[in-house]
């Protein structure tokens, strides 16, 4: 697995390493029951507080896609087969689709090019072999 | 006239020929094994032959002597079940060694462990029929030689067999990963400041089976034992729970200061090395049984080496010249984060 966090980055340290696990698992990088390091080995080698690995490690426990039990190292779990609740997606995906197409806007970006950039990106991620 | 009792052995012998040949090409054909499957085929005729030798001497009176020995020889199911139970299994574990070392095999080599499941299987055969022959007859000098055929015929076949063995190359095996893209996204974040860590973990399912039930038997064996040999069975309890430090495996962790190769759940240190003291690293494919002798913890006369899988790793060399082999499941991803980290690329 590799980490890295920057304080360049806007984004809080947790999210980042959130953000990080996930898209590894996407691109086939880890597989279901690939284990991850303890807390405090990654909160040590990347110098951040246990805190913060603690609580992306439980918010990837809490939308599933991490396991987390006392004793044992977290691992990677299964990916989910049946897709997610029209309300699940409709917070995690297309709310923040919607404020990237404003951002877009904003940036002068015309429908057609952010839709092909859109596509040049998941033409990207199924390259990287996590495709569904 | 030829004794219909030589018919039916000759019958016998041929089905089950062929019924050693369809379950060895099945085994063959179900783990897609890489070592010929007639390598086993002496073993194999040397069980049948000892359960049709059984078979018949049980069928032909040969158990009288079983009631009346009771105590020395089993019943002749049990005696046919430990014959196959036992044969069986030490076929198995040869298919398991002989296809470890095909697998790891980079030109073709005498694997003189091949011979393992003739000597192992003649010896249960011999010991099975000695304790027979020896309730029925007593002991005879005759039993000593045909002892010695038995175990002698099947590994003489088993060299000729194994010189016979044509090498396989298995490329399908080893998946080399383009890792140019890593190396560009890396070098970025190096730039852009950003801490970075790789972490990687060789902790297998049979090894945590093995250190549970050794400590199991262990603490079985300490239990039983304490009121006998209280020292002895506290020094079983020791074992058992010592089995527990390389319980969790390997972890080789990169940061940009430190490489570090730690085992089980307490992380004992086994290689620390400063990433500015790394002069070299490569990718490299090993074959752990016959350059190491086995997994785990291992060295040779070139170097030390970390690995409880697979037979790829990655070769640092220390810039005072020593090597240390630690072994990945992704070698060309590990060796391209050391090479980032350590400004070699």
């Amino acid at each position: 697995m590799l980490i890295s966090v920057s304080e360049k980055d806007p984004r809080p340290l947790y999210l980042q390493i959130i953000a990080q696990v996930k898209a590894q698992i996407r691109d086939g990088l880890l597989s279901p029951g690939d284990e991850l390091p303890s807390v405090r080995e990654l909160a040590d080698s990347l110098g951040v507080n246990l805190h913060t690995v603690h609580k992306g490690y439980q918010m990837l426990r809490d939308q599933g896609v991490i396991h987390l039990r006392l004793g044992q190292r977290a691992k990677v779990a299964e990916l989910r087969q049946a897709p997610a609740s029209r309300d699940e997606v409709e917070s995690a995906v297309v709310a923040p689709l919607k404020e990237l197409i404003t951002e877009a806007f904003h940036l002068g970006l015309s429908e057609a090019n952010f839709r092909r950039l859109v596509e040049e990106l998941l033409e990207a991620k199924g390259q990287g072999g996590g495709k569904r | 006239m030829i004794p219909s009792i030589l018919v039916r052995f000759g019958l016998l012998l041929v089905v089950v020929a062929a019924l050693s040949i369809l379950s060895l090409k099945g085994v063959k054909r179900l783990f897609d094994l890489s070592h010929a499957w007639w390598t086993h085929l002496p073993a194999a005729m040397t069980l049948w032959a000892g359960v049709v030798v059984g078979g018949i001497m049980t069928a032909s009176g040969g158990l009288v002597y079983y009631v009346n020995n009771v105590n020395v020889v089993p019943g002749p199911w049990r005696f046919l079940g430990n014959l196959v139970g036992i044969s069986v299994l030490l076929i198995g574990a040869s298919i398991f060694i002989d296809e470890l070392w095909a697998r790891q095999e980079t030109r073709k080599t005498f694997n003189w462990m091949s011979l393992f499941d003739e000597t192992a299987v003649g010896i249960v055969v011999v010991a099975s029929f000695a304790s027979l022959n020896r309730a029925a007859h007593g002991s005879a000098g005759w039993a000593q030689i045909a002892g010695l055929l038995v175990i002698g015929c099947p590994v003489v076949v088993g060299i000729i067999l194994e010189l016979a063995r044509p090498y396989v190359p298995r490329e399908d095996l080893v998946q080399v990963e383009d890792t140019s893209a890593l190396e560009a996204e890396l070098t970025r974040r190096q730039a852009a400041g950003e801490r970075i860590t790789y972490w990687e973990a060789q902790n297998p399912a049979w090894m945590t089976a093995l250190i549970v039930v050794t400590a199991a038997a262990l603490a079985f064996g300490a239990a039983t034992s304490y009121r006998q040999a209280p020292w002895l069975s506290f020094l079983l309890l020791v074992l058992g729970a010592g089995l527990f430090l390389i319980y969790g495996g390997l972890r080789v962790s990169v940061t940009e200061g430190l490489v570090e190769v730690r085992l089980g759940m307490l992380g004992i240190r086994l290689l620390t090395m400063p990433t500015n003291e790394i002069a070299e690293v490569s990718v490299h494919t090993f074959a752990p049984l016959k350059d190491f002798g086995g997994y785990g913890i291992r060295g040779n006369r070139e170097m030390k080496a970390y690995f409880f899988r697979g037979n790829r790793g990655v070769l640092l060399r220390s810039t005072r010249g020593k090597k240390y082999l630690v072994g990945s499941d992704r070698p060309e991803r590990l060796a391209t984060v050391l090479r980032v980290v350590g400004g070699q690329q």
